[in-house]
């Protein structure tokens, strides 16, 4: 049997057709941000092992007014992150408990924003009052 | 049925970019407020700030701090690079084989400065 | 608000006499607030435009083979009322990714190749060789073994979650949320012994990895079935057993 003459398209622009390919493009453009902080952190311990000057000219330039607008940008990416990495946990572990009596999304949920909780406060608490 | 598969090697790197990201939803939030409110605003009576240099390497004295910070940059640069590689993709660059070695390149490199990088650190 | 006369719904059509020109046509189709969208495609087929092809069967959501895109979102037609989709226009398009046959009809035939690579079904005990010697014995259930793979099973085949996902279309060679899912149904099932026959379609880059988790698949699914639950944890499973393998060598299959 010769097959069906048929019509294919293309995939041109396929985030424009719903908005939930956006939100998804979002998400994963929220890696851009994050990787250019952790550049700046690789940066500022350069310049921590270069010496006492150097590490000045760091904390200058990332409490320059260009590099806290970055910083700006980069908190949104980092809430952006968490809300959807929390949000989608419950889909990638897998299913908690027994047969029956499984771990609802929602304790789930709870239970990663309670360690992001405990663990923020506890590295600003050592941030802030350390050493 | 199994000739038609090959196994992927995408778990090493998918790994170590959830790792990453479960890293980044935890903290990066607060080590973001810290560096870029927190620090601007506190200062001290003296003038003394919390990113002053002797105080900086005071923190890193503990091992476990040098190891964390070494660490949490890695993680951060693998989920980057997974993710943007895969957002390439998602809007139609493909460069195959080439774009993969630069942005895996790129978090081993990041990695392998960092953990350099606080070997050298002097002590306080 | 008074209801309206009429109802516009617009179709891209494709004939493959007139290949190069797929055209939008405009159809003006009495409204009945009862009337779901496949009612109005009958209306349009009865007595406006005869040629209009598109498939249907029970117009009742569970045999899967009204999809199409409404307003770039897939849905089953039967699975829509006028009356939430007015004043319209109504713009239905056929199943994204999918080659187009004519008008709404696409092929299905990737999709109906990639259900067995997956091993979309049961594997008794007699089959395996550890149970070779033992005489078949019934195949008991308990209500709480069968929540595990319940809503994974509810699939129809409809294929609205491949029209959903853009990897798919990106990477035709995907075996996609719907065959995934009942990968993960299979292997699920108490009564299943064939989850070690699965695990090349699942560790490949075509199985769980070329998924990046946009989510699409589960939102647009009219069964609950959840295809990006199944994806995801099999990850998981496929990342814990390349861990080990690498680890333990005798352990490579």
């Amino acid at each position: 049997m010769t097959p069906l003459p048929t019509w294919q398209r293309g995939m041109r622009g396929w985030w424009r057709r719903d908005p939930a390919f956006r939100r998804y493009l979002l998400r994963e453009a929220t890696s851009v941000a994050i990787g250019a902080y952790a550049l700046m952190l690789l940066a500022g311990l350069g310049c921590l092992v270069a010496g006492p000057a150097a590490w000045q000219r760091w904390e200058g330039l990332i409490l320059s007014p260009v590099g806290l607008l970055l910083q700006a940008v980069v908190f949104a990416a980092a809430v952006i992150h968490a809300v959807s990495w929390f949000r989608l946990m419950p889909l990638t572990i897998p299913p908690l408990g027994r047969p029956g009596r499984r771990l609802a999304d929602g304790a789930i949920h709870a239970g990663a924003w309670a360690a992001s909780a405990l663990c923020s406060l506890g590295l600003l608490g050592w941030l802030v009052y350390g050493a | 049925m199994n000739a038609r598969f090959r196994r992927s090697h995408e778990p090493l790197f998918w790994l170590l970019f959830g790792a990453g990201g479960l890293l980044a939803a935890l903290v990066l939030p607060a080590l973001v407020l810290f560096t870029g409110v927190i620090v601007p605003v506190a200062r001290g009576p003296g003038g003394e700030g919390l990113l002053d240099y002797t105080r900086v390497l005071g923190l890193l004295a503990w091992p476990g701090a040098r190891v964390a910070l070494a660490g949490s940059i890695a993680l951060l640069a693998w989920h980057a690079a997974h993710r943007i590689l895969h957002l390439c993709h998602d809007l139609g660059v493909h460069a195959g084989r080439g774009l993969k070695w630069s942005c895996y390149g790129s978090a081993a490199l990041v990695s392998l400065l960092a953990c350099g990088l606080v070997i050298l650190l002097p002590s306080p | 608000m008074t209801d309206p006369e009429t109802i516009l719904i617009e179709v891209l059509r494709w004939h493959p006499d007139t290949p190069e020109a797929p055209w939008w046509q405009s159809y003006e189709v009495p409204y009945r607030a009862d009337a779901t969208l496949l009612e109005a495609l009958q209306t349009i087929k009865d007595d406006l435009d005869g040629t209009l092809t598109f498939r249907w069967s029970c117009r009742m959501a569970i045999c899967g083979s009204c999809g199409c895109m409404v307003n770039g979102r897939p849905e089953l037609s039967c699975h829509l009322l006028l009356r939430d989709l007015a004043p319209g226009p109504v713009r239905l398009e056929p199943l994204a990714h999918f080659p187009v046959i004519r008008d709404l009809v696409i092929d299905q035939q990737d999709f109906l190749d990639k259900l067995p690579a997956v091993g979309a079904y049961l594997v008794p005990a007699e089959e395996t060789e550890a149970a070779a010697a033992a005489p078949a014995a019934p195949s008991r259930q308990t209500p709480a073994q069968m929540a595990d793979y319940y809503q994974y099973a509810q699939c129809i085949n409809c294929l609205l979650c491949y029209s959903a996902c853009p990897q798919y279309g990106l990477k035709p060679d995907f075996l996609g949320p719907a065959a995934l899912a009942l990968m993960a149904r299979h292997d699920a099932d108490s009564r299943d012994h064939g989850q070690a026959g699965r695990r090349a379609a699942r560790d490949a880059d075509t199985g769980v990895w070329d998924c990046t988790l946009v989510g699409h698949c589960t939102e647009v699914c009219p069964q609950g079935v959840d295809p990006a639950r199944a994806i995801n944890r099999n990850k998981t499973a496929s990342a814990r057993d390349y861990v080990f393998d690498l680890l333990l060598p005798g352990r490579r299959r």
